[in-house]
């Protein structure tokens, strides 16, 4: 993986930092779109991650040939505009641009499935947990503590080898370490908010917690959330890759980009762009994703970090 | 004390000699996004040695970028864009960065408003005073003199130690003066194991390290609480009477300029509106602002309801031709609005820029 | 008895503190290998197996997964305290020997790609940060962001392909020559290369050393880069820097002496977090290239079905994470006075 974890770490920190001066975020989405539009950074993100989408949803149709289609006559053909496939093939003849875009679909449904059941576990503790503390708090400190000491990538591969391949156990694997960041943000964001005037006042007019919670908290956090989960994304789908590179991620029938790369490392010095365009078509999505989050943020809520 | 700038005037050396600063018609512009804000507009004042000055304003009003542009410490993208700071008859804007750095703590020094923040959390008090002399190249007993300096690099060498123990001596010492308890255990700490108010004379110790000839102080007491205010304005006002050293002190509150301070400033939106001795403008304050200030300034045992001066404070992106208190003030005429007042000399030594206020003064 | 500084009690703390949690992880791993869905067992016949009833009750009986699982967890404990990580089923060997053989070139790899990191990260966050909003800042800027996302296996691979194959320049796999190695002392061959004065094998070591911590330090080097870069800003433009300008110090001093100092401290914690992605990447980027550490291993063994070399790899792993994140914990103590004396 070597995916350097960007932003969480700086995420914990400002929400931590926040002042309660901070002006409701909801206000923000007045304007939303126009301000996301204009921030350069955002706007090239949004692009190629709707581009990606859109090639995802529509690959069967867009793809010029079948993914798994072996023509064992045309191995290893070289990229060109004439040649019928316009990212060449691989060892076994099927199509690069083809596999690739059915790449797209596992890729980004495995980081979409993360990351909503991440962001649904770790926001409904972090919040529950900020808001009330107590034992439950402490209990999920320690034992989130405890989760933290593995590095991601070992911890799913340690998990993957024992549960075998596979897309849910990919997905719950992810979920069962990715979970923990969300709550660590949703709690700290709790926290601070649930000091502020218009909690009080909905208590004083009588409103139960769990409505205060929903209706009232949760609309402010749901930015940083946000902006949390497209930056956490990208990660995700470079773990999945690096897991089908070693073979440990989805079952091997399905393309799926790592398991591409490693396929095509045996030719690299004959036929380089078996190995090299699944890598840039992950780098680019990565990027997009990586763009979009933080033009999220800077829209949404810039103030959320600092450092 | 004030000299006029009013046109057709020529100010020149006569009013210029033996001051230890002269500033004249200092322009200062921060650039932003919604247009550049001037935050310093056509200032000139002048401080004589030993003179304590008050410069006193609202927030926003320019004073702290006065300061710094003094300082020449303006934060880019800010710039000076126009004028003369003379020190000792030397226009500060035209030497150059290494120039400037020499004059800078050496024969100005400046305090500011939060030393929790302006002390480097990271370094031990004692060091942070002797980098003041050390930046400058001078030993304890070269300080004071301009143009003390550690020349023999062999000399330098063979000092080495001789010189850390006279620094340190010299570090207690200022300590001691400034009125901290302990100096020759406590050098050694770390700002956050002071108090605010102890914190304060740290900077302040800092600040006098090189024995300036000037002190600027940026509101330095408003962070502290009022007891300890009365402390550390004492301990000014002891320097000022036993180092010879002369201040100017930015401060929002009248009341503490017009104890302290032998002639007071008062700024509005980055003007000068108004200068004299403290005595005369707190007994009989000329410009509307000045007066508003002072009726706004709650009196003990007075069951009066307090003056509010009605308006806020222009927007410095978009100053107008007139007046720019104008659209605030009980007095405006038409002329006001139209037309800015330049500054004019009073009969009894003030300098005031009002339509209204030279007939007042009659 | 001996007078303790308060600083060096906080140090003793934390090292104590440190302590329940690597009970924690090795339970954990434990718990990890043993209790989720899955039977190894099963994975490790393959689907469609066509051993037999006895085979498969054979290999329960010798990784002890018969017994109930406390029983297993006592085993286990008891084993981890007398240093015992288990035996490979595939290699016939103790586990802790393949461990311990096999350490050493990770920690080279880890360290030098983290070395790598920071050399090339905060030069470049100090000085975007001091000439900010320039054509240098804006590059630095873009390519950080570039660096982030891209994938560490990849780097490896388009490296292999242009500065080895293509260029020739650097060797393709390996850690050494064959027959260059220099005498063992400490394992890590730079070292030992060193301490004997063996100079070709320390050239040699780290010819083979450039691409895999290159393509391992990249991602970490972007991030540290704008991580000092934003730190860097915030502290130029705080008070006290404004300060010490005031008092005529040069900007190089104020750089230096003021300004870094501080701006290093969140750099530090994000050293320490992010050697966590480092060990996850060393795996893959070992096993592209052929190095010989614990990430080959651990890769080798999964594809083995050796689970006990699995569960100790992970354990272990995990373990120097934390002993990592230890160590940035006490280094703030040097560097944030304010930290130490809490």
């Amino acid at each position: 993986m070597g995916q350097a974890s960007l932003h969480t770490d700086e995420l914990y920190q400002g929400a931590l930092a926040r002042s309660a001066d901070m002006s409701g975020s909801s206000g923000a989405r007045a304007g939303f779109w126009p301000r996301l539009m204009s921030h350069r950074g955002g706007r090239l993100g949004l692009i190629i991650v709707l581009a990606y989408v859109v090639v995802a949803v529509a690959a069967p149709v867009l793809a010029p040939y079948s993914p798994g289609a072996v023509d064992l006559v045309r191995r290893l053909v070289p990229p060109g505009l004439r040649t019928g496939n316009l990212l060449g093939t691989d060892q076994l003849g099927r199509d690069i641009l083809s596999r690739i875009m059915h790449g797209a679909r596992v890729s980004i449904l495995v980081g979409l499935a993360t990351v909503c059941i991440s962001a649904f576990v770790g926001v409904g503790l972090g919040m529950v947990a900020g808001y009330y503390g107590g034992v439950l708090d402490r209990a999920l400190a320690r034992f989130t503590e405890l989760l933290l000491a593995f590095p991601y990538l070992i911890f799913v591969i340690g998990a993957m080898s024992v549960m075998g391949p596979g897309f849910w156990n990919l997905v719950w694997a992810l979920s069962f370490k990715g979970w923990v960041e969300f709550y660590r943000l949703a709690r700290a964001l709790v926290m601070s908010e649930k000091n502020r005037e218009y909690v009080e006042a909905a208590r004083v007019l009588g409103r139960s917690d769990g409505v205060i919670l929903t209706c009232e908290i949760l609309p402010n956090i749901v930015n940083s959330m946000l902006v949390l989960g497209t930056l956490r994304m990208g990660n995700m789908i470079v773990m999945e890759s690096s897991l089908s590179f070693l073979g440990l991620g989805i079952p091997p029938r399905m393309p799926a980009w790592g398991s591409m790369i490693n396929d095509g490392r045996r030719y690299m010095l004959t036929s380089p762009w078996v190995a090299t365009f699944p890598g840039l078509a992950l780098a680019l999505l990565v990027l997009g994703m990586n763009l979009l989050g933080e033009g999220l943020r800077d829209v949404l809520d810039p103030k959320m970090m600092e450092g | 004390m004030m000299h006029e700038v009013a046109s057709g005037v020529d100010a020149g050396a006569a009013a210029g000699a033996g001051m230890l600063l002269d500033v004249r018609n200092l322009h200062t512009v921060y650039p932003s996004a919604r247009g550049n804000v001037r935050a310093v507009r056509d200032v000139s004042l002048t401080v004589a040695p030993r003179e304590v000055l008050g410069v006193v304003g609202e927030s926003g009003c320019g004073k702290s970028a006065l300061m710094l542009s003094i300082m020449r410490l303006v934060p880019r993208p800010g710039r000076i864009v126009e004028g003369n700071v003379r020190l000792d008859g030397v226009d500060l804007l035209e030497l150059s960065p290494a120039q400037m750095r020499d004059v800078r703590g050496k024969r100005i020094a400046m305090v500011f408003q939060d030393p929790m923040t302006t002390l480097n959390p990271a370094h031990r008090v004692g060091d942070q005073i002797v980098e003041s002399l050390r930046v400058h190249g001078m030993t304890p007993s070269g300080a004071g003199r301009p143009e003390a300096r550690r020349d023999c690099l062999r000399s330098r060498l063979w000092q080495g130690r001789r010189d850390r123990e006279e620094e340190r001596d010299y570090v207690i010492e200022l300590m001691r003066r400034v009125g901290i308890a302990s100096p020759e255990h406590r050098h050694l700490e770390y700002p956050h194991q002071f108090s605010g108010g102890m914190q304060q004379r740290i900077m302040i110790a800092i600040a006098l390290a090189c024995k300036p000839r000037l002190l600027l102080a940026d509101e330095p007491t408003t962070a502290l609480d009022v007891t300890i205010q009365a402390q550390v304005l004492d301990l000014m006002e002891e320097i000022n009477h036993d180092m010879g050293t002369a201040i100017v002190i930015v401060t929002h509150d009248l009341a503490l300029a017009g104890d302290f301070c032998d002639n007071i400033a008062v700024m509005y939106a980055g003007q000068i509106v108004e200068c004299g001795p403290a005595d005369a403008i707190m007994e009989d304050p000329l410009h509307p602002y000045t007066r508003g200030l002072l009726l706004s300034m709650p009196r003990l045992g007075s069951r009066q309801p307090l003056h509010a001066i009605s308006g806020e404070v222009p927007d410095l992106t978009s100053v107008g031709a007139g007046c720019a208190f104008a659209p605030r003030c009980e007095r405006r005429t038409s002329r006001c609005e139209a037309e800015e007042s330049p500054l004019v000399q009073t009969r009894d030594g003030r300098v005031i820029r009002c339509h209204a206020g030279t007939i007042v003064s009659l | 008895m001996i007078r303790l500084g308060r600083v060096q009690v906080k140090v003793i703390e934390r090292v104590v503190a440190t302590i329940p949690l690597a009970l924690a992880v090795a339970l954990a791993a434990f718990v990890l290998m043993r209790a989720i869905p899955g039977d190894p067992v099963d994975i490790m016949m393959g689907e469609g197996a066509s051993s037999s009833e006895e085979e498969m009750a054979a290999l329960r009986t010798g990784l002890g997964l018969d017994q109930p699982i406390h029983r297993q967890l006592v085993v286990y404990l008891k084993a981890l305290l007398r240093g015992d990580l288990g035996y490979s089923i595939v290699r016939s060997r103790p586990v802790a020997q393949m461990i311990r053989e096999a350490l050493p070139a990770t920690i080279e790899l880890a360290m030098c790609a983290m070395l790598f990191a920071l050399a090339l990260g905060i030069p470049v966050g100090v000085v975007s940060a001091l000439k900010h909003n320039t054509a240098f800042d804006r590059v630095s800027t873009a390519v950080s962001f570039i660096g982030v996302s891209l994938p560490a296996f990849w780097l490896g691979i388009v490296g292999i392909l242009v500065f080895s194959m293509t260029f020739g320049w650097l060797p393709t796999s390996g850690r050494i020559a064959y027959g260059m190695e220099p005498r063992h002392i400490t394992g890590l061959l730079t070292l030992d290369a060193l301490l004997t004065g063996d100079m070709t094998a320390l050239g040699n070591a780290l010819r083979h050393l450039c691409l895999p911590a290159a393509a391992l330090g990249l991602g970490v080097a972007a991030v540290v880069a704008r991580v000092t870069r934003s730190s860097m800003l915030d502290v130029l433009g705080s008070d006290y820097v404004l300060f010490a300008r005031a008092k005529g110090v040069p900007e190089p001093a104020v750089t230096t002496r003021h300004a870094l100092r501080n701006a290093m401290i969140p750099t530090v914690t994000l050293v320490g977090l992010q050697f966590g992605s480092l060990l996850g990447g060393n795996m893959i980027v070992e096993t592209i290239f052929g190095w010989p550490g614990l990430g080959r291993v651990v890769v080798d063994a999964i594809f083995a079905r050796d689970y006990p070399v699995v569960q100790a790899a992970v354990m272990v792993y995990a373990l120097t994470f934390v002993g990592v994140n230890l160590i940035t914990d006490l280094l703030y103590t040097v560097l944030d006075p304010k930290m130490a004396l809490e």
